[in-house]
C-alpha cells in the first residue's frame, strides 16, 4: 500500500473512537445537558412549530423568562425569552422566530439591566449550538468591531470550532457527568412543564432570598457596545415588523434594591430613553423604572419565585391594560 | 497557541503536508525554509503580534554577531569583546522582561513596572546564544543562509518551551532535504501521542488534587502537603516532560531530530544524576557555558561545590524572577553538595533507598516551587514538619482530593501505563519503535489505548503547559 494512504486509513481508523464521541454529543442532546439547554430546545421548537398561535410574545432572559406567567398575563401570549440570553442571542431567537411564524401582533421586551453590561453565558450559547455557523460569525465580526472582551476573546476561533464539531474537550464533562444519557428523563419532563406554563419556567423556587443581584457590582452604565448594537437591532426588527413592543424592566429584590448604584440606574435610564428618542420606530412603549419587590417573592437572589411571578404579571397586565395594548393596531 | 488546543491540530497536519509539498516540488530547499519560518512566525505570533519583533531583533543580534565572529573579526581580544556585547545584549533582554518589573517592585511596590513577560523567551534566547557561543569556541560553522538560521532561531516546535538545541546539532538539519517517510512519521505520531498522554491523562487530573490542596493550605495538614507535593513532583514531570516529548514528536514528523530532555529522571538514584536525566538541554547549556567556563571540577573540591552552587542558582533565577525559584535553586545544588560529601555512606545504601532519598529531596525542593510566595512556602514546610498529624493518612480518601472516583481510577490507570512506558524507555531507549516493531494486533491496542485514554481525558481541560511562564 503507498505509504501515503497507509498513514491516512489509520489516521482513519485511529479516529474513530473521536467520532464516535462526536457523534453521540451531536445526536443525544437532551439526555446529557443540563436544564438550560431545555430552555432553548424548547423556544427553537416552538420557533418551527408553535404550540399555540401567540398573538403576544414574552422576549427576554432568564428575568423574563422567571417573571411572566403569560396565561394569567393575557389569551394567546407565549414565553419566548430564553435563559442566559442576552440581547444578542434574542435577536437571532427573534427574528427565527418571525421567519417561521410571521411577526406576532405584540411583545414585551425584558432583559436585566446587567445584561446590557456583561455578557455573561456566551459559552453557553456556543455549548448549545442553536445559533448557526453564519449568526455566530456575524456576532464574531461584531464582536472584534467592537473589541468585546467576551465575544472576540483570544483562542475564541478555536474555540467555536470546537463547540461546532462537538469536539470532547467541551462535552465530555457533561455526558461524564449525566452517564450519558441520565438526564433524558429530567429534560423531557422541564420540556413539558414549560410547554405546559406557555414558556414560564421557574429558576429559583425559595421562599425568599435576601442575596444582592448582579446590577449592584455595577457602579456606573459600564455597556457592551456590542449588547446595544443587538438590543437596538432587535427593537428595530420588530419595529420593522410592525410589532407593538413594551419594554419592560425585571423586579429586583429589596436587598438589591437598597444598594444598587445610583449612577448606574441613571445611565440605564438615560440610554433606554435614547433608544425611545433617537428615532421613529413603531408603536414602542419604554417602562424605564426598575420596579422592587419584598425579598420573599424572590426563589433565589436574580429572579422572582412563582409568588413572585404571579405579582409581577398581575402588575404588568394591569399597566397593559391601561394604555390599551391589545387592542392597538 | 498551546500544543492542547484545536488550533495546534489543525496547525500541524496543515504545516507538514505543505512542507512536504515544497520539499518534493521545489528546486531549492531554501522555500521549505522560507515555509518553517513563516509558519513558526505565525505560531508565535499567534498569541501577541508584538513578540514576533522581539524573536526577530534576537534572531537579527545572534545571527549578525555569529557572521561577524566567522568572517570578519579574527583579532583575540576583538572577538572576545564581541561575544562580551552579545551575551550583555540577549541576556540583558531576557533579564529586562524577567527582572524589571520584580526589581522595580523591589524598589517601589506601588510603583512596580507591568512587563508583559514574551511567551518563550527564556528558551529562544539560550538557543540563540549557543550558536554564538559554538561559533566563538570554533565547533560549529556559521550558518549558510540567513533563513537557515531564522528558521533554526523560531522553529516552532522548541520555540516555547525548548529542547534548547545547540545550534551544532540542529542548524545543520536546515540544510538537509526531508521528505515523506512513513516510519519516521508514525515514530514520531507515537511520541506526540504520548507527550498528550503525560498532559492530558496525567498532569492535568493530578494538577485538580495538587490546586486543591495547595489553595486551602492554611488547612490541611502536614501529611495531605507532603502528599500535594509529591503529586506535584510528577505533575511537573509529566507537564514538562510532555511538552518535550510532543515538540521531539512533532519536529520528527517534519523530519527534524530534537535532543532528549527526560529520561526517566524517577529512576535515578542521587541528585547528580537526577539531574543529568531533568530539563537535560538547560542542564547541559549551564554545564557547557557556566560550569566549565568556571572550572568544572578543574580546580579543586571547593571549587567544584562552589561552581554547582553558583550554576543551580542562576537556573532557579532563569525560571522566574521570585525568591521562591531561587530558593530552590540553592536548594538543588547544596542537595548535590551534601550528596557528595556523604559520598562513602551513600555507597552501603540500598539503591531503591537511593532512588527513594532523591524523589524525596526533589519533592522538598518543589515546595519551594510550587508554593506562591517565600511566606506560604514557609507556612507548608513548617507544617510538614510540626503539623504532620499522622491520622490524617487513615482519614485522607484518595477519592476526595477533587478528583472523584472516576478520575482517581484514571489517575491510577494512567500513572501504571506511565511506569510500563518508562521502563521499557529505559531498557530499550526508546519505547516508541519498540511499539512501533511490535506485531499489528499489540501494536493497534496500545495506539487505542492511548487515543482512548487522552479523549477521555479531554474534558479535564486545556491548561497551560507550566514551563510556558518561564
Amino acid at each position: 500500500m503507498n505509504p501515503k494512504l497507509k498513514l491516512l486509513r489509520n489516521f482513519i481508523l485511529l479516529s474513530i473512537p473521536l467520532v464516535i464521541l462526536c457523534a453521540l454529543a451531536f445526536a443525544l442532546p437532551m439526555s446529557y445537558m443540563t436544564v438550560e439547554y431545555v430552555m432553548w430546545d424548547e423556544e427553537f421548537e416552538n420557533s418551527a412549530s408553535p404550540y399555540i398561535d401567540a398573538e403576544t410574545v414574552i422576549i427576554g432572559d432568564s428575568r423574563a423568562k422567571s417573571s411572566v406567567l403569560p396565561a394569567l398575563l393575557h389569551e394567546d401570549t407565549y414565553n419566548i425569552a430564553i435563559g442566559g440570553a442576552t440581547p444578542i442571542e434574542m435577536y437571532y431567537a427573534t427574528e427565527n422566530y418571525i421567519e417561521h411564524n410571521g411577526a406576532p401582533k405584540n411583545a414585551v421586551v425584558i432583559f436585566a439591566p446587567y445584561h446590557f453590561c456583561d455578557i455573561d453565558n456566551w459559552d453557553q450559547t456556543l455549548y448549545f449550538n442553536f445559533l448557526s455557523a453564519d449568526e455566530i460569525a456575524e456576532i464574531y465580526a461584531k464582536g472584534i468591531e467592537t473589541n468585546d472582551p467576551v465575544i472576540a476573546r483570544k483562542g475564541r476561533i478555536g474555540e467555536m470550532v470546537s463547540y461546532r464539531l462537538r469536539l470532547p474537550s467541551k462535552y465530555l464533562a457533561q455526558m461524564y457527568e449525566s452517564k450519558f444519557t441520565g438526564r433524558k428523563a429530567e429534560n423531557r419532563e422541564k420540556f413539558d412543564s414549560i410547554r405546559a406554563d406557555l414558556g414560564y419556567c421557574e429558576f429559583g423556587s425559595a421562599d425568599g432570598d435576601d442575596g444582592e443581584t448582579h446590577e449592584v457590582f455595577h457602579e456606573y452604565f459600564d455597556s457592551s457596545e456590542e449588547v446595544l448594537y443587538y438590543y437596538e437591532k432587535l427593537i428595530d426588527l420588530l419595529s420593522d415588523n410592525e410589532v407593538n413592543v413594551v419594554v419592560a424592566q425585571p423586579p429586583i429584590n429589596q436587598a438589591s434594591g437598597d444598594v444598587i448604584h445610583k449612577e448606574f440606574v441613571d445611565g440605564y435610564t438615560d440610554y433606554l430613553n435614547n433608544v425611545m428618542n433617537q428615532k421613529r420606530r413603531y408603536n414602542l412603549k419604554m417602562l424605564t423604572e426598575i420596579p422592587v419587590y419584598p425579598n420573599e417573592l424572590f426563589g433565589d437572589s436574580i429572579h422572582v419565585n412563582r409568588k413572585g411571578a404571579e405579582v409581577y404579571t398581575k402588575e404588568l397586565r394591569d399597566y397593559l391594560e391601561s394604555i390599551d395594548f391589545w387592542y392597538r393596531k | 497557541m498551546l500544543f492542547n488546543s484545536v488550533e495546534f491540530a489543525i496547525f500541524l497536519p496543515v504545516v507538514a503536508i505543505v512542507y512536504f509539498i515544497i520539499e518534493a516540488k521545489a528546486k531549492s530547499h531554501t522555500a521549505s525554509n522560507v515555509w518553517l519560518v513563516f509558519v513558526s512566525y505565525f505560531y508565535y505570533m499567534y498569541a501577541d503580534a508584538r513578540y514576533g519583533l522581539l524573536l526577530a531583533a534576537v534572531t537579527l543580534v545572534s545571527y549578525g554577531s555569529g557572521y561577524l565572529l566567522r568572517y570578519v573579526v579574527h583579532e583575540t581580544r576583538m572577538r572576545k569583546k564581541l561575544l562580551i556585547l552579545t551575551v550583555v545584549l540577549l541576556i540583558g533582554t531576557l533579564f529586562f522582561f524577567k527582572y524589571a518589573g520584580f526589581l522595580s517592585s523591589l524598589i517601589a511596590k506601588d510603583k512596580a513596572l507591568q512587563i508583559i513577560l514574551p511567551v518563550g523567551i527564556s528558551f529562544y534566547i539560550f538557543q540563540s546564544l549557543t550558536y554564538v557561543f559554538e561559533i566563538y569556541q570554533g565547533k560549529t560553522e556559521a550558518a549558510v543562509s540567513f533563513i537557515s538560521y531564522t528558521a533554526f532561531a523560531s522553529f516552532f516546535p522548541v520555540l516555547l518551551s525548548g529542547p534548547i538545541e545547540k545550534s551544532s546539532h540542529l542548524l545543520p538539519q536546515f540544510e538537509e532535504e526531508h521528505h515523506f517517510d512513513y516510519e519516521r512519521i508514525r515514530h514520531g505520531l507515537i511520541r506526540l501521542s504520548y507527550g498528550y498522554f503525560l498532559k492530558l491523562v496525567i498532569a492535568s487530573r493530578i494538577a485538580i488534587a495538587v490546586d486543591l490542596i495547595y489553595d486551602n493550605y492554611m488547612d490541611v495538614t502536614g501529611y495531605q502537603l507532603l502528599l500535594a507535593t509529591c503529586l506535584y513532583s510528577v505533575q511537573i514531570f509529566c507537564d514538562f516532560a510532555s511538552y518535550s516529548t510532543i515538540a521531539i514528536g512533532t519536529a520528527e514528523i517534519l523530519g527534524f531530530k530534537l535532543t532528549e530532555n527526560f529520561t526517566q529522571p524517577f529512576f535515578t538514584d542521587s541528585c547528580a544524576t537526577f539531574w543529568r536525566h531533568w530539563h537535560i538541554t538547560l542542564n547541559n547549556w549551564f554545564k557547557d557555558y557556566v560550569y566549565i567556563p568556571l572550572g568544572g571540577n578543574r580546580k579543586g573540591t571547593l571549587r567544584k561545590y562552589l561552581n554547582i552552587f553558583i550554576v543551580f542558582t542562576l537556573s532557579g533565577m532563569w525560571h522566574g524572577a521570585d525568591i521562591t525559584y531561587i530558593l530552590w535553586g540553592m536548594i538543588s545544588g547544596l542537595f548535590q553538595i551534601m550528596e557528595a560529601l556523604i559520598a562513602p555512606l551513600r555507597a552501603h545504601f540500598p539503591r531503591r533507598l537511593k532512588v527513594f532519598f532523591t524523589f524525596m529531596l526533589f519533592t522538598f525542593s518543589m515546595f519551594l516551587f510550587r508554593s506562591d510566595d517565600i511566606a506560604q512556602a514557609e507556612i507548608i514546610i513548617g507544617k510538614v514538619f510540626t503539623q504532620f498529624e499522622i491520622s490524617s493518612i487513615l482519614t485522607t480518601s484518595p477519592f476526595e482530593l477533587g478528583l472523584g472516583v472516576f478520575n482517581m481510577l484514571y489517575l491510577i490507570a494512567g500513572m501504571i501505563v506511565l511506569i510500563i512506558y518508562d521502563v521499557i524507555n529505559e531498557r530499550t531507549g526508546d519505547a516508541a519503535s519498540y511499539i512501533a516493531a511490535k506485531k499489528t494486533p499489540v501494536r493497534w491496542a496500545v495506539y487505542y489505548l492511548f487515543v482512548v485514554m487522552i479523549l477521555g481525558s479531554a474534558s479535564i481541560g486545556a491548561q497551560q503547559f507550566i514551563y510556558f511562564k518561564f
